[in-house]
């Protein structure tokens, strides 16, 4: 993914952008006329901490237009005291002039000289445009303990007349190794402000913000003196660049000679070792995967019932009092829209518990050992070690699954994992599992279970093989290099803050698409084609609901199910795999069997099954489960992939799905069929 | 000079760069890391896949194989 041909002058509206209290203009961000600040620096230097840190809550995050790079940018309100210019003035003084300022947090970046569309943006933004229009300041963030590698960038930015500021953080670990950092030294060999903050203890803050206001009342220094030929060529210039660094590193530090082993190394020794780390990471994902699953359950389902219960009975109520009471009107409000909200909050419980462990797993440092252990097993699919998150994830749930793709900073590799989440087996797929299992295959229903978790398995591996050996021939060709950054103790605040804000994200984007689809499936069976009942009156086989079902139902005899209350089953499921045992109870106006025994809906099913699949009932039910596994999870899941990747990729997604499913169960039943 | 690729080169001994061969865009990175030709070294550990995690610059580098083959070292 390339920048833009022409960069757009920071600051401009971010899609998703929503209204701060403080900004006039409808960003976050001080309004057309403020000062900007741009937050530039290698990845795992603090930056994006630093980011929250000085803005807290006033940020909104979207993709660059025209690109798939985030860039967050937020207000930052900050105080100039109208003070004297002395160190260690004690006078009183009064408050101070109120500074707003336009803070954007451009992606991590080694260097300029771009090698990822991350980098080829902050080019794009810093270098690329005429001098009128760069940002105001450039904040740098240099990690003190990986001084040499963090300056490079800061070599490359001193090149141009611009208002440099160096924040440099980890000076506590850089202590640890022996390393003393003198700022006034380094200053005066950068040539530009050195400040030390440490933004995770909210540290150096005031000093940084006095900096950059005394900045922004100062021209821009002239561009540093380069001793290259005018003919030099990228080996030279990269010399004189390193050259330059190796100086200002000799001049700002000083090696104590007190290195100790840290905590980093002992901890490395284990989890990146052959055998131990592999395990440990399984010990980690296993840990994940239950606290996604049984911790945020019992909240879903209080969450659930509440909306089924009181909140819907409240609103029952009150449209009795009103005289609205047992209208389609009541039936719309109980069973479409709030039905519709319902869904989507019982999603919350989940997604902050995964955004949660994202958080944690991110800030601590593990996630980066995590890919280095799962790197060659994800290689053989395209997919960098990283991308083992997000699959583990889906066979608890596909929606949060998606938003973990997140972890991936390379764009293509994101696509193609959010692509492949879907086909791993979440736990709503589990119900319908067991309940058909145990209704056609007794006590060997376990085992029918298990295997359809290794089925879904094999479709993640098969389908990412197609897709790299067609759509992305070159994904997966990026060799393993990863910057280990050294083991932190999260913070609180921080995790929360990020929380918070895709929490805010998900629930925007996705609360549209899965109140109107629900909204759209009550109307439908509501609305009656047979018989004489009323809007909203109708049984559901007389509505327009079972007619579309119906025409449906043809398109899957040649799997040995095409029969129009087991397909109208799977209707429902593609808005959510938990309502399809509910349906399937209603349309053979049943009872819902719940968690317990089949009961009656599972010797209806079996009839249906063995009329619809001319006697070959097993193979038809196994070609049924097929489907179930890898046609499209839910509408949440499609709202989750149509916020990470788009709408064009999102129907490619279901296109493929849908694709695969029944080409997968067809198989399955012609052959099946010819043996059972 | 007895070298040999930083993939077979002794674990926890200083190391120089001697020579590496790689694409443009991997090599600029690696040079941006601190791989540059006589940069100090030292192979800390190896990895599940069997790749490596260098001390290079004050920082860990995790490297796959292919990428450790590529690089020529010699004891300092």
């Amino acid at each position: 993914m390339s920048a833009p041909s022409t960069p757009k002058r920071l600051p401009v509206v971010v899609p998703g952008s929503v209204p701060s209290c403080h900004a006039a203009a409808p960003n976050a961000g001080a309004g057309a006329g403020a000062p900007v600040v741009t937050l530039v620096g290698t990845p795992n230097a603090g930056k994006s901490t630093l980011f929250n840190t000085l803005t807290g809550a006033r940020v909104t995050v979207g993709n660059w237009p025209g690109t798939t790079v985030e860039v967050s940018r937020g207000l930052w309100c900050s105080w100039r005291s109208d003070s004297c210019e002395c160190d260690h003035c004690t006078a009183a003084h009064g408050p101070g002039k109120r500074i707003d300022v336009t803070l954007v947090d451009l992606p991590g970046a080694y260097s300029l000289d771009p090698v990822s569309p991350d980098e080829r943006l902050t080019r794009a933004l810093l270098v690329d445009v005429p001098e009128g229009e760069t940002p105001d300041v450039v904040v740098v963030t240099a990690d003190a303990a990986h001084l040499a590698r963090s300056l490079y960038l800061v070599s490359q930015v001193r090149e141009r007349r611009q208002r440099v500021i160096v924040a440099l953080t980890m000076t506590d670990i850089a202590a640890r190794r022996g390393i003393e950092v003198d700022t006034y030294a380094l200053s005066a060999a950068l040539g530009c402000p050195v400040v030390g903050v440490d933004p995770r203890r909210r540290r150096g803050i005031g000093n940084l913000t006095q900096e950059v206001h005394r900045s922004l009342g100062e021209p821009a220094p002239a561009p540093r003196t380069r001793d290259v030929a005018a003919d030099a060529d990228e080996l030279d210039i990269e010399d004189e660049r390193f050259g330059w660094i190796e100086e200002a590193v000799r001049a700002g530090t000083r090696n104590t000679g007190t290195e100790r082993v840290t905590w980093t190394d002992r901890i490395d020794r284990w989890t990146t070792a052959p055998v131990v780390g592999p395990l440990i990471f399984m010990a980690v994902m296993w840990a994940v995967f239950q606290i996604t699953t049984t911790v945020a359950a019992p909240m879903q389902d209080a969450l659930d019932q509440l909306f089924t219960g009181p909140v819907s009975s409240g609103v029952v109520w009150l449209l009795e009092r009103v005289g609205l009471g047992g209208t389609w009107f009541q039936g719309f409000l109980i069973d479409g829209l709030i039905a519709g909200v319902g869904m989507l909050l019982t999603f919350v419980p989940l997604m902050a518990l995964m955004f949660v462990l994202l958080a944690l797993l991110e800030d601590s440092g593990y996630l980066a050992r995590a890919a280095v252990v799962t790197d060659r097993l994800m290689h053989r699919i395209g997919l960098p070690g990283r991308a083992f998150l997000p699959l583990i994830v889906g066979f608890g749930c596909n929606v949060p699954a998606i938003s973990a793709t997140r972890i991936l900073p390379n764009a293509r590799h994101r696509l193609l994992t959010a692509l492949l989440v879907p086909f791993t087996s979440c736990s709503a797929r589990l119900t319908v599992y067991v309940l058909v299992a145990t209704a056609f295959f007794g006590r060997y229903a376990g085992t029918v279970v298990f295997a359809m978790y290794l089925v879904s398995i094999l479709f993640v591996v098969g389908v990412g093989l197609l897709l790299k050996s067609t759509l992305w021939r070159r994904v997966g060709a990026d060799p393993l290099v990863i910057d280990l950054p050294p083991y932190q103790r999260p913070t609180v605040r921080l995790t929360a803050s990020v929380t918070w804000q895709r929490l805010k994200g998900f629930l925007k984007t996705a609360s549209g698409i899965i109140v109107a689809t629900v909204c759209v499936v009550w109307v439908l069976q509501s609305i009656p084609v047979r018989g004489d009942q009323g809007f909203a009156e109708v049984p559901v086989e007389d509505s327009a609901y079972a007619v579309a079902a119906q025409t449906v139902a043809p398109v899957f005899e040649p799997a040995g199910f095409g029969e129009w209350k087991t397909t109208s089953a799977l209707v429902v499921g593609f808005v959510a795999k938990e309502a399809v045992i509910s349906s399937w109870a209603q349309t053979h106006a049943v009872e819902d069997p719940g968690e317990g025994p089949p009961g009656e809906l599972g010797e209806r099913i079996k009839q249906d099954f063995a009329a619809s699949s001319g006697g070959h009932t097993l193979p038809a039910v196994i070609a049924f489960l097929v489907f179930l596994l890898a046609y499209t999870p839910c509408v949440a899941t499609l709202a989750a992939q149509r916020r990470e990747i788009g709408m064009k990729w999102t129907a490619f997604g279901i296109a493929l799905q849908l694709a695969t499913a029944w080409v997968m169960a067809v198989a399955v039943f012609q052959v099946g069929r010819l043996f059972w | 000079m007895n070298t040999s690729s930083l993939l077979q080169a002794p674990l926890q001994r200083p190391l120089v760069l001697v020579h590496a061969e790689f694409p443009a865009d991997l090599a600029k990175r690696l040079g941006t890391l601190g791989f540059r030709r006589g940069a100090q070294l030292k192979a800390l550990a190896v990895t599940s896949g069997g790749g490596r995690i260098i001390a290079v610059a004050g920082a860990r580098i995790a490297l796959d194989k292919a990428v450790l083959a590529s690089m020529e070292v010699e004891e300092a």
